[in-house]
């Protein structure tokens, strides 16, 4: 038999092939198990005569066709895993506070960002150590709109807005959390843009926490304390799973840069989740509880949220993520972080 | 054509190739994809219009708390943003997730996301190739740049693809930022168009067949080329393919001992029908049919084997002769795939 006739002879083998893979790729469609097995077989005398072709005189136009025959009917093979939800529980309350926990990258962004909010807010906030502070590092015209925009304020707003503003706050907020984790792939450029956020909040907060701002104070107050603890945690985690990355490719521990960056990659993921699940959760405080006036809902319940979303945080990642004797960080990590 | 393939073994031991796709044909894609997002945000919006204008509002009014009105479209404004915001950074993370790799625009493109190791990608992939999107828009350029406004527009502003297009052309399979960081690769899928041996029935390629010594043996190299000019021949004027035959066929006449006025072109053809089409003795082994998931071996000397390739099993070894070697570098003019 010669080369025509064998291809004449396979052609429609292949194209039936063909035929159940664009089948299999519609998206509602099921194969009953007889085309099940025969898509089996059809793949596996495709591959057999792609093997031999590349050794026996088919023509290079012939080979070009098994080759991509082959590599459609192998992606239809091998699918996607989709979402696996039941290995979410372990990721979620098991893995992720742990690596959290344990990061050296969160300890260093914890440290900058609190160390310079602190810093700064103590600065602003006195006015015996370096009065101008504040003017000098966020300008005297900032300071001034924080202040008119919150001295009108406490006359409450309408539900209506409420939600307006929560969605505005999901959209917004989360969105700048997920840009601050992608733009930390270069690392100082996002260490900059951190320090200066750092700071210019700090100075803020400091500035308006000052007694003789008087309403424009307590209003401030009034409106920051609920969302806080979730939002600055949220800030953290996005900058420090970004700085895992950022650093990956520089500090690669013996592997290859690439591997290194697909593998820290596939780790900080469940950190950035994590930090847009809590985006979400400040935003909806920010959204409803941060604006209600101190007249119908007294200082204390805001209070209150905040020490219970703090006691949340903590139980969370200091009670879930405390180093176990009998968890192995080690060889989780691997066990999830390894290619496909 | 040069290196846009990536090659991946797979379980069953069979090494094939992907063709990789290059970013403008992904621009369209994604520019598909935008339009598609858009379209279900603008679905999404007009859900929650009418159902607050002809479900919650009549409602509102019937119980008489005309004062809710207000709150009723700042829930539309809220559900509208959170709405955006994850069709915004979700929409390519569900669709390649769920959907094998492809969101609406790679299917209609034909392209499909795969893993660098040639599987399929799993949402982890998805999640990171599709946030990190971010990066490959930059830098941002506002629109004030370009035009002299007394008010630039602030808030708007524009994606230039910069950083995704240097990065793409500079690593080696056409990844984007987002690409190297989840491990993924972009292959095309389009519809294959059927191979088709080219056929060359002329008489005188048959007589001038027959006239070829019965012990020349094709390697598959010079196999190849031939059957890639042959495949091209039919787009060149006569003279120019016999300018590009001559450089194989002047050192065959020699060797073929033919008569030296034979023609480059038609000798050519020649070999090609002798080693594709020429039917000779059939074995009668060969008349056990192949059934689909049977491996076909080659049987007898249909199909000749030049000696280098006997590490795969043969029925049976194609008689060695002195000249069973001839090996010849790809002649210039006739590009070796």
């Amino acid at each position: 038999m010669n080369v025509a006739e064998l291809t004449k002879k396979r052609q429609p083998l292949w194209t039936e092939l063909e035929n159940l893979c664009e089948e299999l790729s519609k998206r509602s469609s099921k194969l009953s198990p007889e085309n099940v097995n025969r898509f089996s077989a059809l793949y596996r005398a495709a591959c057999a005569d792609l093997a031999l072709a590349e050794s026996y005189h088919l023509p290079p136009s012939t080979v070009d066709y098994l080759h991509r025959l082959v590599a459609k009917a192998h992606n239809q093979l091998y699918r996607s895993q989709s979402f696996r939800w039941n290995q979410w529980y372990q990721r979620i309350f098991v893995d992720t506070p742990k690596i959290v926990f344990n990061d050296p990258c969160i300890h260093l962004v914890i440290i900058l960002f609190w160390g310079l909010f602190l810093i700064s807010a103590f600065l602003a906030f006195d006015s015996y150590v370096w009065p101008s502070f504040a003017a000098q590092v966020v300008g005297q015209e900032q300071l001034d709109i924080m202040e008119s925009m919150y001295t009108g304020f406490d006359s409450g707003r309408g539900s209506g807005t409420d939600w307006r503003m929560a969605g505005f706050y999901v959209n917004h907020n989360a969105s700048i959390g997920l840009s601050c984790f992608v733009t930390m792939l270069f690392v100082l450029p996002g260490l900059v843009t951190l320090s200066y956020n750092a700071v210019s909040l700090g100075t803020v907060f400091g500035y308006m926490f000052r007694a003789e701002l008087g309403d424009a104070s307590s209003n401030f107050q009034n409106f920051v304390t609920a969302h806080g603890p979730f939002e600055l945690t949220a800030i953290i985690l996005a900058a420090g799973a970004g700085l895992k990355i950022g650093l990956s490719w520089v500090k690669t521990n013996g592997l290859t840069r690439t591997d290194s960056l697909l593998r820290t990659a596939r780790e900080s993921l469940p950190i950035i989740m994590c930090s847009v699940v809590l985006f979400c959760l400040a935003a909806i405080l920010e959204g409803f509880l941060s604006p209600a006036s101190s007249k119908y809902l007294p200082w204390f319940f805001k209070g209150l949220a905040a020490s219970f979303s703090s006691f949340l945080l903590m139980f969370y990642f200091i009670v879930l993520g405390f180093p176990d004797q009998n968890y192995d960080l080690e060889s989780e990590r691997d066990r999830w972080t390894r290619a496909v | 054509m040069l290196d846009n393939v990536m090659e991946v073994t797979t379980p069953e031991n069979i090494a094939f190739q992907y063709r990789l796709v290059g970013p403008f044909s992904r621009l369209l894609a994604y520019v598909y994809d935008v339009l598609i997002s858009l379209l279900f945000y603008v679905a999404l919006c007009f859900v929650i219009y009418m159902a607050g204008l002809f479900i919650f509002l009549p409602m509102i009014i019937w119980l008489g708390f005309q004062s809710f009105v207000p709150f009723l479209s700042g829930v539309f404004w809220g559900l509208a943003q959170i709405g955006y915001f994850f069709i915004h950074w979700f929409y390519g993370v569900y669709f390649e997730a769920r959907n094998n790799g492809q969101t609406p625009g790679k299917r209609m493109f034909g392209m499909r996301v795969i893993s660098t190791d040639g599987h399929s990608i799993d949402a982890v992939q998805a999640t990171l190739r599709n946030f990190f999107r971010l990066l490959d828009t930059m830098p941002m350029v506002t629109p004030s740049l370009y035009i002299a406004v007394a008010n630039p527009i602030e808030w708007m502003m524009l994606p230039t693809f910069a950083f995704g297009l240097i990065v793409m052309t500079i690593s080696p399979r056409f990844q984007r930022i987002g690409d190297l960081i989840a491990g993924t690769v972009v292959v095309d899928e389009t519809k294959l168009r059927k191979p088709n041996l080219a056929v060359v029935q002329e008489d005188q390629v048959q007589r001038l067949a027959e006239k070829i010594p019965g012990d020349f043996v094709v390697s598959s190299t010079l196999g190849k080329v031939i059957a890639e000019y042959v495949d091209q021949r039919r787009y060149l004027a006569h003279q120019r393919a016999s300018e590009i035959a001559g450089h194989l066929a002047i050192p065959l006449i020699d060797q073929l001992g033919l008569p030296p006025k034979t023609d480059y072109d038609l000798l050519i053809c020649a070999i090609y029908y002798r080693t594709y089409f020429a039917r000779e003795e059939e074995n009668p082994d060969s008349k056990n049919d192949h059934e689909t998931g049977a491996i076909w071996m080659p049987q007898g000397k249909s199909i000749r084997v030049s000696s280098t390739d006997a590490s795969i099993p043969t029925g049976i070894q194609a008689p060695k002769l002195s000249d069973s070697n001839f090996q010849m570098a790809p002649a210039k003019g006739v590009e070796s795939p």
